[in-house]
């Protein structure tokens, strides 16, 4: 059954073929929970929300942009919900920011310890972080999206960046140690 | 081995193909929600099924009705319209000796008793046309539903056909859809009116594609004009909804749990209702078809619940008490034009009189003779309002046209009214005396409504409604003489309250 007839069914409230729906996303959209979320139960949280009302919704899907942009819209929207209530940050001065470059192995750091890092940060430099560095949104638009200036964006971004960056260090620093 | 690298190019780098199974719990979950969503649903079909159990009923009570109402009366023969004569008859024992009273009394009483026998007749020949006519509805209705299942059928048709060269069509246009969506998929606003804009080009060039291709499609289907139309708004809406669900993207969760506690609505109403009839006829007595009649205005007051199927339609039920009463003019009492009165002689009238003043027991006697020592006193006119009451089981569709601050919505349906209140006064310089009861009145009857609601949105939760109604009664009175086509008129107002 192609993915279209699978969509049909979907609009029917077939379950079976929500099932499979389920099971051809699921883990690419729990990815982007786990970066989203702040951890693991968060994310099985979001993922549940969000195929909720990705079957709901689905009736509106019409075939304009790829299914799957559509779901990871919503997917992204639903962790985004969950956290758009969150505090106002101090502002970081501009000259703080700079170019953020880490002295690192790619292979000694894993996937995992990448996305507890990120999931350790305050929501919403988590959320700006993301939505800028992995999911190429513009400052203005993720302004617009989590109902802050774009100045407090760029901020949250350069804070998040150095958490990140201090904490790759120590993690660094921590592994020398450990071969030495 | 180590580099130095841009922290963001290590995150997208290492992050770019992760993927995680997520526990198989999840979905169970999920499932569970959608089904217990599905459930709810289904609450719509049930009410239906209902609907149509009620009707049944409704529609076998009118039948036995007819047919019992019929046995009876044929049994009984004697049945004034108003029962002043005919309970009299059977408490005092027939005459064995010259009674001059009571002879004249009976006499008088034949006379009742052949234009009632004839009047049986009429009712009979309605009770006939009745069903036949109620079958035809029905059959009219049956009717109208398969063409509206057709013209679905042919609209889901034609829809899929719209998705079906959308996708060919948007195979070309589609990689700059993508573009765009996947760039801006929450932008601000001016961007998003781009974007709609876009769209909105973008999708004029697709309906114009697919006008040309379901053209052919169509006259397929039926070749109407009609349906042309239904493509073309079915292709708008399809672009609407897409808009909307970019828009919706936002605020999704929050709006789908408005949507999930706002379909249930309680709400209480008060009416003044003005009851007439449309003929010029008279449920009492075919002497008063002439005399002048005035409808009053009473009062009306009960509760109903509401279901929202879905935002323009509601479906509604409740309970109302009715008050509805009208006088007749003038009725003179001389040369027997009263209801009935004319059977009733002068002279042992203060007779009767006094023994029900002695003997109160005898409760028959009171209501149908203490009126009249005053009224045959002298010539006066008299006049006599008749009384009904009801309880009102109304089951409504409510449409909305508007639905924003203030709404307005039209309002279709029937109800069932049982009698619960039925009095015939005579009223003579401000003195209202019981006559009797009125038998001929179902206990119970239909009415036709159709309604115009304002409501204003005081809250979120709590509007304030005004519904001028009317509502056409069918089947109340059993023979009437002339047209008596009684109907009312009620200005309903209330809170409604939405959970």
């Amino acid at each position: 059954m192609g993915l279209e007839q699978l969509i049909e069914q979907c609009k029917k409230n077939d379950v079976k073929a929500q099932g499979q729906i389920y099971k051809l996303f699921a883990s690419k959209l729990f990815s982007i929970c786990l970066k989203y979320s702040g951890n693991y139960a968060e994310a099985e949280d979001n993922l549940q929300d969000a195929f909720v009302t990705i079957f709901n919704k689905i009736s509106q899907f019409n075939y304009t942009g790829s299914f799957e942009g559509w779901m990871k819209r919503i997917t992204v929207n639903t962790a985004l919900q969950r956290y758009r209530s969150v505090g106002v940050f101090d502002l970081v001065n501009e000259h703080q920011i700079e170019d953020e470059t880490v002295e690192i192995d790619e292979d000694a750091v894993s996937i995992d310890f990448l996305l507890k890092i990120i999931q350790e940060l305050p929501n919403r430099y988590r959320l700006v972080f993301n939505l800028y560095v992995l999911d190429d949104y513009s400052h203005k638009e993720i302004a617009e999206m989590l109902n802050i200036s774009t100045g407090t964006s760029k901020s949250n971004l350069a804070r998040a960046r150095l958490i990140l960056k201090e904490k790759i260090e120590y993690y660094k620093a921590g592994l020398n140690s450990q071969t030495l | 081995m180590s580099d130095k690298k841009h922290i963001d190019r290590l995150f997208q780098e290492k992050l770019k193909d992760f993927e995680a199974t997520p526990n198989d719990a999840i979905w169970k979950s999920i499932e569970n929600k959608l089904h217990e969503k599905q459930r709810k649903r289904r609450v719509i079909p049930i009410w239906w099924q209902m609907a149509g159990v009620a009707a049944v009923l409704v529609l076998l009570l009118t039948l036995g009705n007819l047919v019992s109402n019929n046995v009876i009366e044929n049994d009984t023969t004697k049945n004034p319209v108003v029962n002043t004569g005919d309970k009299d008859n059977s408490i005092i024992p027939p005459p064995s000796d010259s009674n001059t009273v009571l002879d004249t009394f009976q006499d008088e009483n034949v006379v009742v008793e052949e234009t009632v026998n004839d009047k049986n007749l009429n009712s009979n020949s309605n009770s006939v046309s009745n069903p036949s006519k109620n079958s035809i509805a029905t059959i009219a209705n049956t009717k109208t539903n398969s063409e509206k299942r057709e013209t679905q059928n042919s609209r889901s048709l034609v829809n899929k056909n719209i998705n079906v060269t959308e996708q060919t069509n948007s195979l070309t246009s589609n990689t700059k859809a993508d573009e765009f969506t996947t760039s801006s998929n929450l932008p601000e606003p001016d961007r998003n009116k781009i974007d709609k804009a876009q769209e909105k080009t973008k999708s004029d060039v697709l309906i114009e594609n697919t006008k040309n291709e379901t053209k052919t499609a169509v006259t397929n289907i039926k070749g109407d004009k009609e349906n042309f139309d239904l493509i073309n708004n079915n292709s708008d809406n399809n672009t609407q909804s897409l808009e909307e669900a970019i828009a919706q993207a936002n605020t999704t969760i929050e709006k789908e749990e408005g949507e999930k506690l706002s379909r249930w609505n309680i709400s209480t109403n008060v009416a003044p209702v003005y009851f007439n009839s449309l003929g010029n006829g008279s449920p009492l007595d075919e002497k008063l078809i002439d005399n002048s009649k005035k409808g009053e205005i009473n009062m009306s007051y009960g509760v109903n619940g509401s279901y929202a199927i879905n935002e323009k339609l509601k479906i509604r039920a409740g309970i109302n008490k009715v008050n509805l009463g009208y006088n007749v003019n003038d009725v003179s009492l001389s040369g027997g034009a009263g209801v009935n009165l004319s059977a009733i002689s002068k002279n042992n009238n203060s007779k009767i009189n006094n023994t029900t003043d002695n003997t109160p027991s005898s409760s028959v006697q009171n209501l149908s003779f203490n009126i009249v020592p005053d009224l045959l006193a002298s010539n006066f006119k008299v006049t006599v309002s008749q009384e009904l009451g009801f309880i009102e089981l109304p089951i409504e569709l409510e449409y909305s046209i508007l639905n924003k601050k203030i709404g307005l919505n039209v309002i279709g349906g029937f109800s069932t009214l049982v009698l619960d209140n039925n009095k015939v006064y005579s009223t003579l310089n401000e003195n209202k005396v019981l006559l009797g009861e009125a038998q001929n009145i179902n206990n119970t009857s239909y009415s036709a409504n159709f309604g115009l609601g304002l409501n204003y949105n005081v809250s979120e939760k709590i509007k304030f409604n005004l519904e001028p109604t009317f509502k056409y009664q069918i089947n109340t009175f059993r023979d009437t003489s002339g047209d008596f086509l009684p109907y009312f008129i009620g200005f309903y107002t209330g809170l409604s309250y939405k959970f």
